[in-house]
């Protein structure tokens, strides 16, 4: 796995303050990363501290809110 | 003593045996290897010879009227029957298999988990089974420490037992034991008062054909041959036998073989696994209404190009798989990224009405009318994949193994969910404490008969979590007992 892929698991950058309109992006969307969300995806909770964002199933620490 | 009955001159309808069995698989071999012992006098019938053939295994085409299905296809119909190509993986019941919740209506199993668990080291000799459990779920060092799940138990033999190889000495030399290859079970005739079994009639594709006569029957034939052979025998009684609550043929189950979504592995954590199975843990699929599952997370270890145009196919690979579009550019063709993999499945069906086997006008070239296969998914099977979907997707990323992505389906609970098969049919003759909720008793009397019994899958009240061989030996084993 490369290293852009790894940095995937780590990151989700919202842009916006609030969770209902975010941008979302796995890793920094500036460094071209592997799973970048353009459009405005639906994050549904999933309980447990976890969420769901266009299929991927990521606990809350993966979230940052930009 | 085996005998081809193409080749046999002697008139059986004037012979009398303690039992006839129909069906030469797994449950048939055990209960004639069991009532032998018992000193009876078995006759075996099997329609197959000792050696496949397309014209056996013709009779089993039929029609496919709900989820795809390819009804000739995963069944063997020769000596051994289906165990001729099975993988020797067996999962016993476990104790919530036989609680007592109702689901679409209709109540579990009607015997308790003790009395399938007796038999248990019976059948791991006769499948030759190690009597402790060597099985290695997981390939590699990657591990989910979970509440919901735990590790598959399941029991592999490392040489999966072919019935008509293993037994045939026995069969062969056995002088209680007259087994009949070629000898197609086309009919049940009843006795005057419509309870009790009189003869089964056996044919031969050249026409020959004979009655056997016995004390007792047991259909032996698998899942969907059980259920109809009871509904095409309709010339005393229009129904068939053992019919009058229409529930021949009701309850087909399957295990659901669902391909629950992708993943991107952890490398620190993952390693270089190769391969993870979990089971659903027992109390949480109880208390929470679900179905028994085991889950598998596999990685895909290898680029598939082909064709003059692989170079082409390698840049978009690598282009799509740098980008994170893989899955968006699918439709051009199928590839994998390296460090992925995929979430498969085989999750317990819930017995429903509506899935079911009925009667074909078509005949196959023995005049048996052929069956129409309904298989469906009722809205509690897909409420329990989703969740369990959904729960193995949190627990990978809770121990931090990954990032599970679920197929759109699993999170749209407007879609269908699609599956295909793991050939392990199923419940159409299920086990209950009435003829309302089945069409077996507790002994796997066929309600409303005197003399008639069932062994198999067929019978199975819930299909659980595993493979079903091993219950099927079980549960022979114990109708052996009991006759």
């Amino acid at each position: 796995m490369n290293d852009d892929r790894r940095r995937i698991l780590k990151k989700i950058i919202f842009s916006g303050a609030c969770m209902t309109a975010p941008l979302v992006a796995f890793g920094s969307p500036t460094k071209n990363s592997d799973l970048f969300f353009q459009a405005q995806p639906k994050i549904n909770s999933l309980g447990d501290g976890m969420y769901e964002i266009d299929g991927w199933v990521i606990p809350s620490s993966d979230l940052r809110l930009s | 003593m085996i005998y081809d009955f193409n080749e046999h001159n002697e008139k059986l309808s004037s012979k009398h045996y303690d039992v006839c069995i129909c069906g030469a698989g797994a449950a048939g071999i055990t209960l004639a290897k069991t009532l032998e012992e018992k000193g009876k006098k078995v006759v075996l019938l099997e329609g197959g010879g000792r050696e496949y053939s397309q014209q056996s295994q013709d009779c089993y085409k039929g029609e496919n009227i709900g989820i795809t299905y390819y009804l000739e296809y995963f069944r063997l119909r020769y000596l051994g029957g289906t165990t001729n190509h099975w993988t020797g993986r067996c999962r016993p019941f476990v104790k919530q298999d036989f609680s007592s919740r109702i689901i679409n209506g209709l109540p579990g199993w009607p015997i308790e988990y003790e009395e399938m668990a007796r038999y248990l080291s019976g059948a791991k000799k006769i499948l030759d089974l190690p009597e402790e459990n060597t099985f290695n779920p997981t390939y590699g060092t990657a591990e989910i420490t979970s509440e919901s799940f735990v590790r598959d138990e399941s029991i592999v033999s490392e040489k999966p037992v072919r019935f008509g190889a293993k037994y045939y000495d026995l069969l062969s030399q056995s002088p209680n034991i007259d087994l009949f290859i070629n000898a197609n079970t086309t009919e049940i005739q009843l006795a005057d008062d419509l309870k009790t079994v009189g003869s089964v009639i056996i044919k031969t594709f050249s026409g020959k054909e004979d009655s056997i006569n016995a004390h007792k029957y047991i259909l032996c034939m698998g899942a969907i041959e059980n259920a109809r052979i009871l509904l095409s025998s309709n010339n005393q009684i229009k129904e068939g036998v053992g019919n009058k609550t229409d529930m021949v043929g009701r309850c087909f189950m399957e295990h659901f073989n669902v391909d629950m979504g992708s993943f991107i592995a952890e490398p620190s954590k993952w390693g270089d696994t190769l391969r993870m199975e979990y089971f659903t843990e027992p109390n949480y699929s109880y208390a929470n209404k679900l179905g028994l599952a085991n889950v598998t997370f596999y990685v895909v270890t290898r680029l598939k190009h082909f064709g003059r145009t692989k170079e082409l196919k390698k840049l978009f690979n690598r282009l799509s798989c740098r980008l994170g579009i893989s899955d968006k550019i699918q439709f051009i063709y199928k590839h994998d990224c390296l460090g992925e993999g995929e979430v498969s499945s085989l999750c317990e069906q819930f017995p429903y009405k509506k899935s079911r086997i009925t009667l074909s006008q078509d005949r196959d070239e023995l005049g048996v009318q052929r069956v129409v296969l309904d298989w469906r998914m009722s809205k509690d099977d897909e409420k329990s994949i989703r969740h369990i979907a959904i729960e193995i997707a949190k627990e990978f990323a809770k121990n931090d193994l990954g990032r599970v992505k679920l197929a759109s389906y699993i999170l749209d609970k407007n879609s269908d969910i699609p599956t295909s098969i793991h050939s392990h049919q199923m419940g159409t003759t299920r086990m209950a404490a009435n003829a309302e909720n089945g069409v077996v008793d507790v002994n796997c009397r066929v309600f409303g008969t005197e003399n008639l019994y069932v062994a198999g899958s067929s019978v199975f009240s819930t299909g659980g979590g595993g493979n079903p061989t091993m219950p099927i030996v079980q549960l022979a084993l114990r109708l052996g007992e009991h006759l």
